[in-house]
């Protein structure tokens, strides 16, 4: 590999590294917690990149393994919290549902 | 020749990677920062993996690579599916934030 490429590379690598600082920012501010979800999605699909093109540029063949099984762990990770806050959401409307008709009854 | 096509390819998904980065900082709302961070989801994502692609030489890791873009553009749309979903049921009064942007 050219010193050429190298240098392509590791200025990618700084951007996205630079990158993921600047989208910590939006996690902590995010007025709800659906901004959080959405900015820890976005640094999931930055550190598969940043991990990517570490394996081209390190020429660990490994290394891409790694980024996949990052990939599916991001994804799944983001699918439960979303399931478990509509779940508990759910279970509360149900519950504030039932505590008006018991009042009501009374 | 092969390299100066794989640092296009690579320059061109950071380039995404930041309109993304800008979209997400300027938008208001979260329905429309979704949009924004799916773009980096599956354009970027997938310009910076072309271009190594095309940089690999080995045949096993380009299938890698590219199985990488496969499980990517299958699991990104279901991710923000699920992620508008709760913010439509735990939004009381998404209407009014939507229509005052």
């Amino acid at each position: 590999m050219s010193v050429f490429m190298k240098t392509v590379l590791e200025i990618s690598i700084g951007i996205l590294a630079v990158g993921i600082c600047i989208i910590f920012v939006r996690a902590i501010k995010g007025p709800r917690f659906t901004d959080r979800i959405v900015a820890i999605n976005m640094i999931g699909t930055m550190t598969t990149a940043i991990i990517c093109l570490l394996a081209t540029y390190l020429n660990t063949v490994s290394l891409i393994d790694v980024s996949l099984v990052y990939t599916l762990l991001s994804f799944l990770a983001v699918v439960i919290i979303c399931h478990v806050v509509s779940l508990h959401h759910k279970g509360r409307e149900l519950f504030l549902k039932r505590r008006g008709t018991e009042a009501e009854e009374k | 020749m092969r390299e100066i096509i794989a640092a296009v390819f690579i320059i061109g998904g950071l380039l995404v990677f930041i309109l993304s980065l800008i979209g997400v900082f300027r938008f208001k709302y979260v329905l429309n920062r979704m949009h924004a961070a799916a773009l980096g989801d599956t354009l970027g994502l997938g310009l910076i993996v072309v271009g190594l692609i095309i940089l690999s030489v080995n045949f096993f890791t380009s299938a890698k690579l590219l199985l990488i873009i496969f499980f990517f553009w299958l699991s990104s749309p279901i991710a923000t599916h699920s992620i508008a979903k709760v913010e439509m049921l735990t939004n009381k009064n998404y209407e009014e934030r939507v229509h005052e942007k």
